[in-house]
């Protein structure tokens, strides 16, 4: 393939640009060759493919799109797990000059029905078994589907619906058509408008229905390329695709940046294994959920109970020292002769050893992103040699518009704006973006797109921050979320909330006191580590109701919470609590694909239990 | 268990027009005296799911324990594939391709799950001290085979994330899908099930019950399969028999079996009302 590629289509490689993401790839293809792209493991061992390889695969898959019928302004939706033909699929059907379409796979179905009509998806690939049946169930609401691509199709072998088929035959039909319509897919890509639409990311949307933001081609690559330039992503990066593929920051991690500088990409196993995989890619680029980040802390903690009293010791003094000496370097005083060796014993004994247990230990660039994360969390880790940089951007803004570059740091802010990005504060200290990332608008949505992006091209966030004089922007909640105490305090529940899930035992917090005298919150405890407890003191318990009904778990969130409110402000502490006797859940319309917690639908259904405190 | 129920539908029945794999005749087993199966007739043909249901101490594991060859009925016969097992000792029976599960899990405690895999594969080992000694060639060759043959049923039972854990540590639930996994490396013709949900959660037995139907549908491994929970047998069986103080009171489809009088009368007592 290779050969046919380089002889009659020299020329037609001039023509193709690099404004788009299946451009970036020919292009890279025909650099690198059989330099490795993507790593898969599958039954147990790494498995590589070339720059080559991957784009054989995307023009393949593009053929086989093409004789679906898939064409130009077509919506192709993927319902899978991150794995290779997630962005075989996806950039396939921006070759065409279709969009693709990410839906979370723990959607239910009636979220799948709402994403798949809404956008007119003509063509869905889905992971297994699992999706299928969501697709199969939800026929007669989606009448635009026309084809269902089953990448694993065990267990549906025998379906009557006549739709499906599996990924290996579909795509075969295009790897033999490949030296003869090669030229046709690359004159495509040639064809492409960098400022058409190239992938639909559908908000998670804590209130009302999800919107689908459209994205350019224009859009992602100037993100990428802002992401190069400021914060020297090079072409030998190594990073895991773990978090799902649908949401724009694994988007930045596993297309956006890799297509612009030629990095390896690495889907581990399952999303069960991502704590393995991490430790045996040993990514040099990570980016984090705080969810994840907040797991990796309490994982950490927990092990640390079970072990040694001497290497207890040794792990507080290595933290105590830790923190102190990036306190002092983010402060901007330069470390004595002393200072350097105590962090050099101590990375020896401590930071070393667990960052390697982490799968962190080669990593310069780990981000946070995609909700806000406490301080005191951030501290921790770069009090163990993990300088985790918090991030900032919307989904319309291709992902990211703020970042703290890796060798400043500055924790409790998302860093100044990214080469390319104006950002300035509107009317009550709004967040407003304006640059070529900004996003083309919601799909079928014009009202809401009038609302976000006004006359002059800034997109309205709907975050209050605060910039300082370095230029870092804090951002200090949500304007519809921020909680107005009786006494007239303006306070943001998410800092709060962040605050309250740095205890180990603490998985998800709402805060409440809007209107009241006093800020309360309901907790959810994290049922392993409590659980976990529970058993080393001989609390008997049998369920998780069960569990948050014991006394002596209401005395340990009760110390928790105490501990947790020594950081924050008086008026923010939080002076009642009870605990959720379920675990909230995306199916009980609890909480979003993103594991946001829905505030309004929250606040509804535990109204009886709000009250009491009150 | 909605999805594979609904899907029931959609699946072919396998065929029973040629020779049954497994042929048990007029089968009595009999204990000093007490009589633990009676006089029992059935016939299993290649890639059925075929269920053996009863109240407890009906014979259900006696009668798998005559298939297997840990028994030898006391009158009557069995055959595997045409080949009676009379004479056979139950490690000579695995070679006829019959792997089982056991009611309690019964895995090695402090192997991984990879290593517990890999003693399934057991028998499919043929190399020699020697080569084995130096690991070259053959013992070589063979040791990869093995490992990808149990590290595709890994992935078939999403068991990735325990592959380097002790047994031991993991919940039960794991346990008894190893020990399906340990079944299936040794590629069986044959799989015996000896109440595969027992003592799980309602999430853990439709856990089960799906990967029961992959095993069906994409490894055409015939099953047989004791159970005493009704519910797991009706959705997943193509035909059931029912024993009663080991006698078989019924046989047919699942649905049929359910409202036969003589079945409701062993399940729930003699006054129960039949609807």
């Amino acid at each position: 393939m290779s050969a046919t590629l380089t002889a009659g289509t020299e020329e037609l490689l001039q023509r193709i640009h690099r404004q788009s993401l299946p451009g970036r790839l020919i292009h890279l293809a025909h650099d690198r060759g059989s330099a490795p792209a993507l790593r898969e493991k599958r039954l147990g061992v790494w498995q590589e493919r070339s720059w080559a390889g991957y784009r054989d695969e995307v023009l393949a898959t593009a053929i086989a799109m093409l004789d679906a019928g898939v064409d130009r302004g077509d919506h192709v939706a993927i319902l899978s797990e991150n794995r290779e033909e997630w962005v075989f699929a996806d950039l396939a059907a921006q070759s065409i000059g279709a969009r693709s379409v990410g839906v979370y796979p723990t959607n239910p179905e009636p979220e799948v029905a709402y994403i798949l009509s809404h956008s007119g998806s003509v063509l869905v690939v889905c992971e297994d078994q699992e999706q299928v049946d969501k697709v199969v169930a939800i026929r007669d609401q989606t009448p635009t589907v026309r084809r269902v691509v089953v990448v694993d199709p065990r267990g549906t072998r025998d379906y009557a619906d006549e739709r499906l088929v599996g990924w290996q035959s579909f795509v075969q039909a295009g790897r033999d058509q490949l030296e003869a319509r090669a030229a046709e897919v690359l004159e495509r890509i040639a064809a492409l408008d960098p400022d058409e639409p190239a992938m639909i990311v559908y908000t998670s949307g804590t209130t009302g229905p999800p919107k689908g933001a459209m994205l350019s081609s224009r859009n992602v690559t100037a993100s990428a390329d802002a992401g190069v330039a400021a914060f020297g992503y090079s072409d030998r990066e190594q990073c895991l695709s773990y978090l799902p593929l649908c949401h724009v920051a694994e988007k930045i991690f596993t297309l956006y940046l890799p297509l612009a500088t030629g990095a390896v990409v690495h889907f581990g196993e399952s999303i069960d294994t991502v704590a393995d995989d991490l430790r045996e890619v040993s990514p040099t680029v990570f980016v984090g959920v705080p969810r994840i980040w907040e797991k990796m802390h309490s994982s950490v903690l927990v092990k640390m109970g079970d072990s040694s009293r001497l290497k207890r010791a040794l792990f507080r003094a290595g933290q105590a020292q830790g923190q102190r000496l990036s306190a002092k370097k983010q402060a901007g005083k330069r470390w004595n002769p002393l200072d350097h060796l105590v962090w050099k014993v101590f990375d020896l004994l401590v930071f070393r050893p667990l960052q390697e247990r982490l799968g962190l230990r080669r990593c310069w660039f780990p981000v946070s992103g995609a909700a806000p994360v406490a301080p005191e969390l951030l501290r921790w880790f770069h009090g163990i040699g993990v300088p985790i940089a918090e991030g900032y951007g919307q989904t319309e803004c291709a992902g990211v518009s703020h970042a703290n570059p890796p060798d400043a740091v500055k924790i409790g802010t998302v860093g100044p704006v990214i080469p390319g990005v104006e950002c300035v504060l509107g009317a009550g200290d709004e967040v407003l973006v304006r640059g070529p990332q900004v996003f083309v608008g919601y799909l079928h949505n014009e009202e809401a797109t009038r609302e976000t992006v006004d006359a002059d091209g800034w997109l309205h966030t709907g975050d209050v921050g605060a910039v300082d004089e370095d230029g870092y922007l804090s951002i200090t909640g949500r304007i519809k979320d921020i909680i107005i105490t009786a006494g007239g305090k303006n306070l943001s529940p998410e800092q709060i909330e962040n605050q309250m899930k740095t205890s180990p035992y603490i998985k998800e917090c709402v805060a409440i006191g809007d209107g009241r005298k006093f800020i309360s919150a309901l907790i959810q405890i994290d049922a392993d580590n409590v659980g976990d407890w529970a058993s080393r003191r001989g609390v008997a318990y049998t369920s998780f109701q069960d569990l948050t009904s014991k006394d002596e778990v209401v005395q340990l969130v009760d110390t928790e919470i105490r501990r947790c409110n020594e950081g924050l402000a008086r008026v923010e502490q939080v002076r009642a609590f009870r605990l959720l006797p379920k675990e909230l859940h995306q199916d009980d319309e609890e909480l979003t694909a993103t594991q946001k917690v829905r505030r309004t639908a929250f606040y509804e259904r535990y109204a009886a239990l709000i009250e009491e405190m009150y | 268990m909605d999805a594979p129920a609904d899907q029931r539908a959609l699946r072919r029945a396998p065929d029973r027009s040629g020779t049954p794999l497994v042929r048990f005749e007029e089968v009595t087993l009999t204990f000093s005296g007490i009589t633990a199966i009676d006089d029992v007739s059935f016939e299993v043909y290649p890639g059925e799911l075929y269920a053996i249901i009863g109240p407890n101490g009906a014979g259900k594991t006696s009668t798998f324990n005559c298939i297997s060859g840990v028994y030898r009925p006391t009158r009557g016969r069995v055959e595997i594939a045409g080949t009676d097992v009379e004479a056979l000792q139950p490690h000579q029976v695995t070679r006829l391709g019959v792997a089982r599960t056991f009611q309690n899990v019964e895995l090695f405690p402090m192997l991984t799950t990879l290593e517990n895999l890999l003693v399934g594969r057991h028998i499919h080992y043929t190399s020699k001290w020697l080569g084995d000694g130096i690991f070259r060639g053959r013992a070589r060759r063979q040791e990869i085979a093995n490992r990808a043959k149990v590290e595709e049923i890994i992935e078939f039972l999403n068991l990735e994330r325990y592959r380097d854990l002790p047994a031991s540590f993991l919940p039960y639930g794991v346990q008894k899908r190893i020990e399906l996994g340990r079944a299936l490396v040794m590629e069986p013709e044959l799989l015996l099930l000896d109440e595969p949900a027992a003592g799980m959660n309602q999430e853990e037995t439709e856990d089960v019950a799906r990967y029961l139907l992959d095993v069906q549908e994409e490894l055409d491994i015939t099953q047989i399969l004791v159970e005493h929970d009704m519910g797991v047998v009706m959705d997943l069986a193509d035909r059931v028999t029912v024993l009663d103080f080991g006698r078989k009171i019924a046989e047919g489809d699942p649905e049929d079996v359910q409202r036969d009088p003589e079945v409701i009368r062993a399940y729930l007592g003699d006054h129960a009302e039949v609807q």
